[in-house]
C-alpha cells in the first residue's frame, strides 16, 4: 500500500527565486494490487507522483510510505535500492539502452536489486511479454511495440510490488497500445500498476482513476 | 551482466573512439617500455661486461674507443702494441689473468678475435658467469675458431664446418672484393652458449691463426693436401663466381644464390667431406700439418690489447698510474718506477680502467636516455588526457542511459563507478598491448643494437618496473576518469529520463 500524507513537491522559482508548489496530497492511498489511471493536463504533476512514489524525487515536506517503509525519510541511496527491489518503471519512450541487447538491457534490471534474482528470469521475462525469438535483437532491430514489451520486461524481473507506468502508449498506434496496455494490465496482476495518461481510451481501461488536478495547486493550474 | 559487461558494452558502443584512444596509451607505453628495456639491459650488458676485468692495455689513443673495441668489439683498434706486453703480464705476480688480443678480420661481417685459449676457459663475460660451450671444444691449435652464440645462429654454422676469413673488419663495399684468406682454412671446433654479452657475436681463434691471416709471405696448401670437393654454401662463406687454381688445390666456385656462396670441388688427401651444405668432417690429422706449419712460421709480435685480471684489484690504479702519468722527476720515485716490468713499454702503451669508461659513456647516453624517457612520458600524459577528453566528451549523450539506471535502481556511486571503469579499461588495455609492443619493438630492433651497439637485448623479459607501470597506468586511468564520472555523478535523474526517442 502506498500512502501519502501531507505531501507536498514544489521548486524555487528562478524568477521570483520563492517556493513554488506543484502538488499538495494531503491525504490519499493506494491499495495494494490496485490498478489505478492518473490523468491530468500536460505539466500538472503526473510524473512527478511517478518520481515521488519511486523516491527518484523527495517532497519538501509530509511523508509517503511504502508497505509500511516511509521512503521520504530515506537516504538517497537507501531510496535507490528501495526502488531496485520494490518498483518498476515504464517510460513512454522506452529508454532502452542502444548497444544492449533486448535480453542485456532486462538483465539491466536486475544489477541494481538485491533480491538475488537469476539471470533465468531475464528470459522468462521476455518469454512472457512475447519476445522469446527476439532476446538478441538490439533495439533499433525491434519495432516501438516490440521496445515497449522489452521495457515491461525490465520493469517486472525483479518482480516489483509496483509497477510505475508514464505514458506507455503514448508512442504507439491504437492496435498496439491496445496490446500493450492488455500485457501490461496481465503481467502487473496482484501488484500495484499506476498509469499516467492523457488518452481517455486507457484511461477507461481502468476502474480506478485519479486526476491530477485534484492535488495540483492553483498557481500550477493557472500556469497551466 | 555485471558492472564490466556494462563498461564492456559502451566501450563497444564507441568502437573507434575506443580502439583510439586505447592505442594512443599503447603507442606511448610502448615507448616508455622500450627505452625501458634498452636502457636497462645496456646499462647491465655494458656495465656487468666492463666489471670483469680491472685493466686494459692498448696503444696510445682514445681510451673509450679501445676499451669498445676490446670488449664490445665496436669501433676500430686504437694501434698496435708489442706483443712483450702480454708476457710481461703473464710473468707478472700481480696480474692474476691476462687475456691477449688481435682483431683487425672477419668473417661474413662479424669480427674475428685472435686471443689465447684462456681466454675461453677463464674469462668472465658477465661477473661470475665464465664462457661455456654449447657444442664442441675450445681452441687448442692454430686454425681453429669457437663462434659466439649468435654468429653461429645466424650464419648457420655448427662444429666441424671451415670457414675462411676475410682480411678488414667490415664488408667491403659493392664492387668492391674482399681479401679472403681463401688458402688459410679455419675449422670451428666450438660454439659458445648465449652470455647476453658482445662477445655472442665474435669468432674467437688463436692468435698464430690471425697472425697468419697478415702474413702473405704463408702459404699452406704446399704441405698441406689438394683440394677438390664440393659443396654447396647458401649463406656465409666469402666467394666470388670464379674458379681458380691454388697451389696444391683446385676450387670450382659457383655462386648459387647470387651472394657469398660457392660450390667448389675440394679432394682433401688422406680424408673424405660429407656433402653437408657447408660442414666438413675436419679431423684432427687433417688440421695438422696446416696448424703446425703456422705455429713454425709465424713469430707472435704484436697485439691490439692486453685485458688483465688483477691478483689484487685496487693496485691496477697503481699500475694505470705508473703507466699513464709522466715519470717523476724525484729520481727515487723514477728509479722505483724503472723497476716496474711495463714500465719499458710504458711509451707504448696506455693503461685503461674499462669499468670506468664504460661509466662516463653510460653518464653521456644516460642523458639522451632521460631525454628519450621524458618524450615517452609525455606521449602518455598526452595519451591519458585523450582518454579524459573522449570520454568526457561522451558525457552529455550518455545522460539518459545514466539516468535509466538511476531510475532502475543504480546508487550515484554505481554510475560513477562504471565511467571510472571505463576509463581505467582502457587504460589498462592501452598499457597491456603498450607492454608488448615494446616488447615487440624491441624485438625488432635487438639484431640492429647487436651489430651496432654489440649489446645483447632480451625483448621479452618482463620484471617488476613493467608490473609498476602498469600499475601507474591503472591509476592514472582511475584518476583520469574521475572528471567525467563526476558529471555522471552529478546527472539528474528526473531530467534526464524525459529525453531520448
Amino acid at each position: 500500500m502506498i500512502v501519502f500524507e501531507n505531501v507536498e513537491k514544489g521548486y524555487i522559482n528562478p524568477e521570483t527565486n520563492r517556493f513554488q508548489s506543484v502538488l499538495r496530497i494531503d491525504d490519499y492511498s493506494v491499495p495494494n494490487g490496485r490498478h489505478l489511471a492518473v490523468s491530468g493536463p500536460s505539466g500538472t504533476g503526473k510524473t512527478t507522483l511517478l518520481h515521488l512514489i519511486s523516491g527518484l524525487l523527495k517532497p519538501e515536506q509530509g511523508q509517503i510510505t511504502i508497505n509500511n517503509v516511509v521512503i521520504s525519510g530515506l537516504s538517497e541511496s537507501e531510496r535507490d535500492r528501495f526502488r531496485a527491489d520494490n518498483i518498476g518503471y515504464v517510460f513512454q519512450s522506452f529508454n532502452l539502452l542502444d548497444g544492449f541487447t533486448a535480453l542485456e538491457n532486462v538483465k539491466v534490471g536486475l544489477m541494481f536489486s538485491g533480491k538475488g534474482a537469476k539471470k533465468h528470469q531475464a528470459e522468462h521475462m521476455l518469454d512472457r511479454v512475447g519476445l522469446a525469438d527476439r532476446m538478441h535483437y538490439k533495439p533499433s532491430q525491434l519495432s516501438v511495440g516490440q521496445q515497449q514489451r522489452v521495457c515491461i520486461a525490465r520493469a517486472l524481473v525483479n518482480n516489483p510490488d509496483i509497477l510505475l507506468a508514464d505514458e506507455p502508449t503514448g508512442n504507439l498506434d491504437p492496435a498496439t497500445s491496445a496490446e500493450v496496455l492488455q500485457l501490461l494490465k496481465e503481467t502487473a496482476a496482484g501488484k500495484i500498476l499506476i498509469t499516467v495518461t492523457h488518452e481517455q481510451d486507457v484511461i477507461n481501461q481502468f476502474d480506478h482513476q485519479l486526476n491530477i488536478e485534484r492535488f495540483t495547486q492553483p498557481s500550477t493550474q493557472e500556469a497551466v | 551482466m555485471n558492472l564490466l559487461n556494462v563498461v564492456g558494452k559502451n566501450l563497444r558502443k564507441r568502437t573507434l573512439s575506443t580502439v583510439l584512444t586505447v592505442s594512443s596509451i599503447a603507442l606511448g607505453l610502448a615507448m616508455v617500455v622500450a627505452v625501458l628495456v634498452v636502457q636497462q639491459q645496456t646499462d647491465e650488458s655494458y656495465s656487468q661486461t666492463s666489471v670483469g676485468y680491472d685493466l686494459l692495455f692498448s696503444a696510445k689513443g682514445s681510451q673509450l674507443q679501445a676499451t669498445l673495441n676490446t670488449l664490445y668489439h665496436l669501433e676500430t683498434s686504437v694501434g698496435i702494441i708489442p706483443y712483450g706486453v702480454y708476457e710481461a703480464a703473464l710473468r707478472d705476480p700481480r696480474v692474476e689473468r691476462a687475456f691477449p688480443f688481435y682483431v683487425g678480420d672477419s668473417y661474413s661481417g662479424y669480427r674475428v678475435v685472435g686471443t689465447s685459449s684462456d681466454f675461453i676457459a677463464h674469462a668472465e663475460p658477465r661477473r661470475g658467469q665464465p664462457f661455456t660451450l654449447a657444442e664442441g671444444r675450445n681452441f687448442d691449435k692454430p686454425l681453429e675458431a669457437v663462434f659466439g652464440s649468435e654468429v653461429a645462429r645466424r650464419l648457420g654454422h655448427r662444429v666441424g664446418d671451415e670457414i675462411f676469413i676475410t682480411h678488414g673488419l667490415s664488408e667491403p663495399a659493392p664492387g668492391a672484393e674482399a681479401h679472403v684468406h681463401d688458402d688459410i682454412p679455419v675449422v670451428i671446433v666450438g660454439i659458445l652458449n648465449p652470455s647476453g654479452t658482445a662477445n655472442d657475436r665474435a669468432i674467437f681463434t688463436d692468435l698464430y691463426t690471425t697472425h697468419a691471416l697478415h702474413d702473405p709471405h704463408l702459404h699452406l696448401h704446399d704441405d698441406a693436401h689438394d683440394h677438390d670437393h664440393e659443396h654447396d654454401n647458401s649463406q656465409g662463406y666469402n666467394s666470388s663466381e670464379d674458379q681458380h687454381d691454388h697451389d696444391g688445390h683446385d676450387h670450382n666456385h659457383n655462386d648459387a644464390d647470387g651472394h657469398e656462396s660457392h660450390d667448389h670441388e675440394h679432394d682433401h688427401q688422406g680424408h673424405d667431406h660429407g656433402d653437408d651444405l657447408h660442414s666438413h668432417e675436419h679431423t684432427a690429422e687433417a688440421h695438422a700439418a696446416p696448424a703446425r706449419t703456422v705455429q713454425e712460421n709465424i713469430t707472435l709480435s704484436e697485439l691490439d690489447a692486453v685485458l688483465v685480471k688483477m691478483a689484487n684489484p685496487p693496485a691496477a690504479i697503481q699500475l694505470a698510474g705508473m703507466i699513464n702519468f709522466p715519470t717523476p722527476e724525484n729520481p727515487l720515485l723514477a728509479r722505483n718506477m724503472m723497476r716496474d716490468p711495463f714500465f719499458v713499454f710504458k711509451e707504448d702503451i696506455m693503461a685503461v680502467v674499462p669499468a670506468m669508461q664504460i661509466r662516463n659513456l653510460m653518464n653521456i647516453v644516460g642523458n639522451a636516455e632521460q631525454i628519450l624517457q621524458i618524450v615517452a612520458w609525455f606521449v602518455v600524459i598526452v595519451a591519458l588526457f585523450g582518454v579524459l577528453i573522449a570520454i568526457y566528451n561522451t558525457m552529455e549523450e550518455r545522460k539518459r542511459d545514466l539516468a535509466v539506471m538511476r531510475a532502475l535502481g543504480a546508487r550515484r556511486s554505481i554510475v560513477f563507478a562504471i565511467i571510472v571503469m571505463e576509463s581505467a579499461v582502457i587504460c589498462t588495455l592501452g598499457a597491456v598491448i603498450g607492454l608488448l609492443g615494446g616488447h615487440l619493438i624491441v624485438g625488432v630492433a635487438a639484431p640492429y643494437l647487436l651489430d651496432v651497439a654489440g649489446i645483447v637485448i632480451t625483448a621479452f623479459v618482463i620484471d617488476t618496473n613493467q608490473a609498476f607501470l602498469l600499475l601507474i597506468t591503472l591509476t592514472a586511468g582511475i584518476l583520469v576518469g574521475i572528471i567525467p564520472a563526476l558529471k555522471a555523478y552529478r546527472t539528474d535523474a528526473v531530467q534526464n529520463l524525459g529525453s531520448g526517442k
